[in-house]
Parts: C-alpha cells; structure tokens; sequence
C-alpha cells in the first residue's frame, strides 16, 4: 500500500497521499519532499499533522453525508475541496478514502486518473490479502470446528458408465 | 546542457521564431515559450509570455507558462537572498526576503522569516512583517486567532515605528474586514494625524464614521468571521449585486441537458434554476450545509478560504463555488463542465487558484 502511496507523491505538486479509515484513523501515508517521496519512516512529529488532517478529512466527509442525505443520495464516492492555500481531494472506497493534499494551483481533474488507479490497485491488495487470511470465508460451507471424518467424494452413475456399480 | 543539445535547441528556436513571424497566434508563442522553457532561460520565457499575453490577452496556457517562469524566478531570487543573509545579514535583504515570500504567497514562511528577523536584530520593521504575513494569514483563512495575533503585532510595531502608517493601515484592515468600525476610526485618526489630508484616508475616515453605530467589538467581529467565514466588508455581506445580472446566466445554465439544477444563493436569499417546490427546498438546503461545511473544515485543516467544492457520486456531480458575492452551484447528471465551473465562478466571484499540470 506504501508504495502505491509513494507513486502518488512523486508528482509535483501532491503534498501528501493517505488512506483513512471512514472513522478517521489515519492506515498509512505517504509525504512528498522535495528530495522524493517519503513513507515509511516517518517521524512522530510527521505523522501528526497527517492524521490531523486525516481526522478532520474524513469529519468533513461526513458532513457532506449528512448534508446531502435528505436528498437520497447514495454516498458520495469523490469530494474536492478547494482552497486558496491547498486542496483536499477524497476518493471514497468500502471502508476507507483515500485523501489526496496538493497545492492550490493543482487541478484536481489531472488526479483523476492516477486516484482511479492507485484505488484499483488497494482494493484488489485488500481482497488479495482477505483471500490469503480466510481462504474459506467465502465459500458457502465453512469448516467445522471439529474435525470431520474423511469423505470420498461423490460419483453419481449415469447411463452407460461402466465404471459405476 | 551539453554542446550539442544546446546547439539542436537554438535550432528550435529559430524554427518556432519564424513561425512566430509568420503567423503570430497564441500557438505559436506558446511554442517559442515552451522552446525556451526546454533552455531555461526564464527571462526569455517571461519576455515570449509577456509579448504573447499583450496580443492574446486571457490565453490560459500563456498566462500558465508565465506564473510558472515567475514563481522559478522567485525561488531562485529566495536561494540568492537566503545565501547573502547567511554571509552578511541586513535589513534591506530580511525586507526583500519577506517581500518576495509574501508575493509567491508563502504567508508562514514569511512569518518564520520575519521572526527570525526580530530574533537576530529586533526592530519595528520585522515586528511589521510579522504583523502583514499574519494578517494576510487572517484574509485567507478566516481565522479569529490569526486576526488577534495580527492586530497586536501591528500595534507592537505602531509602538516601535511611530510616524510609520503600514502598521497602523494592517489594522484598520483588519478593523473594517471584521465590522469594527469605531476601532477603524480610531486608527484611521491616527494614520491621519501622520499624514494629513491625504485624500483616500479622509475618505475612509468618513465612511468609518458615518457606520460607527453598526460597530461590534474586534473580538466579537473576529468571531463573527470565523463562524461565517465572510469578511463584513465583502460584496456578499453588502449584497451589492444584483439578481437581474445572475438569472439569465443561470437560465443558461440550466438550458443544458445534463444539467438538472442550478441555484444561487446569498445571504437568505436562493435562486433555483430546474428544481421545484420542495425538492427545490430540499436541494438549496443541502447545498448551503455542504458549503458551511466546507467552510468551517477549511479553517479547521488550515487550508485557507475555501472556493470551489465538488461532489460526485451516482446522482451525478454537484459543484459549489463560494465565493465573496454568495454561494452557486451546478447539479449536473454526468461530469461537470468545465464551462459551468467557470460561470459558477463568475457568478459568485470565487477565484480559483490558477490550474497547473502534474509533473
């Protein structure tokens, strides 16, 4: 996820790349620097104003949830922000966002594309890592607790299979 | 640059130069412009976009290509200025450090550059730049704090600079911004008192004084600011313009297929182009809380005054503009038009930073 996060911030003008948790809780974050990208070892003192931003992003997300609910409205799944120092750009996806920092003269339309992407590519790292965790939590009969009694598997006879007493 | 790229772009520039005299169009400077940006002479490319931008006003990638030579100037002049101070610090290059930061629009480093300024050597002068980079923070983000902090560092540098008016017009623009009138004509007396007759501030000191019975007080007016997030002095709050002018455009607007509604609203006052009865309610309702919204989350993440807000979702896209002369939005089916972002902007007067492209 930190390097999908790192390819965001190496464009010029993304300050900071983060997935957030719809509560608020900051998963992991990239900064852009002028010497590159940094990600994974950001400092105390680093990483808080990123989950600052993170708490607050996602607050805000809220109140446009709030705000646009009367009208049922489905969730809304891209905010922008826009303002005279940065803009915040949020590109919602089940259970988290992922939160975009760039400076003011950044078009959020350029990072349209690259956000597309870079959530394509968490969710199917997400579901790739669910798989490896719970391979049978998907299938439509979870094993016991206990464990069962070997069973061969089923042969149904059909007309004029020999094999089949 | 090696020899020979040097030698191919020279080449170019010919080549682009006399297609520029050919046929002078806005392409062909834009072509000249990007020819030098690959040398990186900026003063040939301000020189091209300056030329270009005389025949072809408003050309967006001339005006693009201009503020991005200018802001590489700057940051090349702060490198020099950062150098020399660090050799031989003096007044004229901590004012000219904190002036160009100012211009490029970096409030808080102008501010740590102005402190560090008032740290090594003291003196009015940095106390001033310290009040003028917080003040403008003030103007951006609406914030009470900045506003507070500003005013008695202006007043700091009143007592360390008497005879010197730039402190004293900090405050009077932060007095009026916030609807603090009578504090506006107090230092408006003053200013006056160092520079007698001067025409604009007599004028001021008028009008000051004919609205003292509507004053609040600074800090009930700096609280006012950040709750609505709207200076007291702007066109929306004085609800100057006029509807007549808006109502053909958002007719225009709505005329669009894809276009489902278009509202305007300022003060208590809505305007609904392609909604009724209590959908339109509803609508005009939503867009005004996703505005305060946004409003107060901007002052909260500290990214300045809020201007544009989109939203996209199955229903489609709702942008918002907020700007001084009220609130507009556009709730289109599919992606928004950048041709209704642009007259959502113009309607409301919000300035959108200038676009530039990710490198």
């Amino acid at each position: 996820m930190r390097e999908i996060l790192n390819s965001l911030v190496q464009y010029e003008g993304i300050q900071s790349a983060s997935v957030v948790s719809l509560d608020g809780v900051l998963v992991a974050s990239a900064l852009g620097h002028d010497g590159g990208p940094q990600a994974a070892d950001l400092s105390d003192h680093e990483v808080q104003p990123v989950q600052t931003m993170a708490a607050l992003a996602s607050g805000w997300l809220g109140e446009v949830m709030r705000a646009v609910g009367p009208l049922s409205w489905d969730v809304p799944y891209r905010c922008v922000l826009r303002a005279t120092q940065k803009s915040l750009i949020i590109h919602a996806f089940p259970g988290s966002f992922l939160l975009l920092v760039t400076e003011p003269n950044v078009d959020p339309e350029e990072t349209r594309s690259l956000m597309d992407d870079a959530v394509q590519q968490m969710v199917a790292h997400i579901q790739a890592s669910h798989a490896a965790t719970a391979p049978y939590a998907e299938g439509a009969h979870p094993p016991g607790a206990l464990p069962s009694q070997p069973t061969t598997p089923l042969r149904l006879s059909t007309p004029g299979d020999s094999s089949a007493s | 640059m090696s020899f020979l790229s040097s030698f191919t772009s020279k080449k170019r520039i010919r080549a682009a130069l006399r297609r520029l005299g050919q046929d002078p169009s806005a392409e062909n400077y834009v072509a000249v412009a990007r020819e030098h940006v690959v040398v990186g002479n900026l003063q040939d490319i301000l020189r091209v976009c300056s030329e270009g931008l005389s025949l072809h006003p408003g050309n967006a990638e001339l005006m693009r290509i201009a503020e991005r030579a200018r802001q590489l100037q700057l940051d090349s002049r702060i490198r020099t200025l950062k150098q020399d101070l660090s050799l031989s610090p003096r007044p004229a290059l901590w004012r000219e450090l904190c002036d160009v930061l100012l211009e490029c629009g970096r409030l808080q480093q102008a501010e740590e550059t102005a402190e560090e300024w008032w740290s090594q050597s003291g003196g009015g002068e940095a106390t001033y730049y310290r009040a003028r980079a917080r003040a403008l923070q003030f103007f951006n983000g609406f914030r009470s704090t900045d506003g507070k902090v500003a005013w008695d560092l202006a007043l700091e540098a009143v007592r360390e600079m008497p005879g010197d008016t730039r402190p004293l017009e900090i405050q009077y623009d932060i007095a009026k911004a916030c609807g603090a009138w009578a504090d506006a004509r107090k230092v408006l007396a003053d200013i006056l008192e160092i520079s007698p007759g001067h025409p604009q501030h007599e004028q001021r000191f008028r009008d000051a004084s004919q609205r003292v019975h509507d004053s609040k007080s600074l800090r009930a007016g700096l609280a006012e600011v950040e709750a609505t997030g709207r200076l007291t002095d702007s066109p929306e709050s004085a609800g100057s313009q006029s509807n007549v002018a808006i109502r053909p455009l958002l007719k225009r607007m709505g005329a669009d297929k894809d276009v489902k509604a278009v509202i305007f609203q300022r003060g208590g006052t809505a305007l609904v182009q392609g909604l009724h009865g209590g959908t339109a309610d509803r609508t005009t309702r939503a867009v005004r809380e996703v505005g305060v919204a946004a409003r107060s989350s901007a002052r909260r993440t500290g990214v300045g005054r809020p201007v544009e807000v989109l939203i996209e979702g199955s229903f489609g896209s709702l942008m918002i503009a907020l700007g001084n002369s009220g609130t507009a939005a556009c709730w289109s089916q599919t992606y928004m038009n950048p041709e209704h972002a642009e007259s959502l902007q113009s309607i409301t007067g919000a300035t959108v930073p200038s676009k530039g492209a990710l490198a």
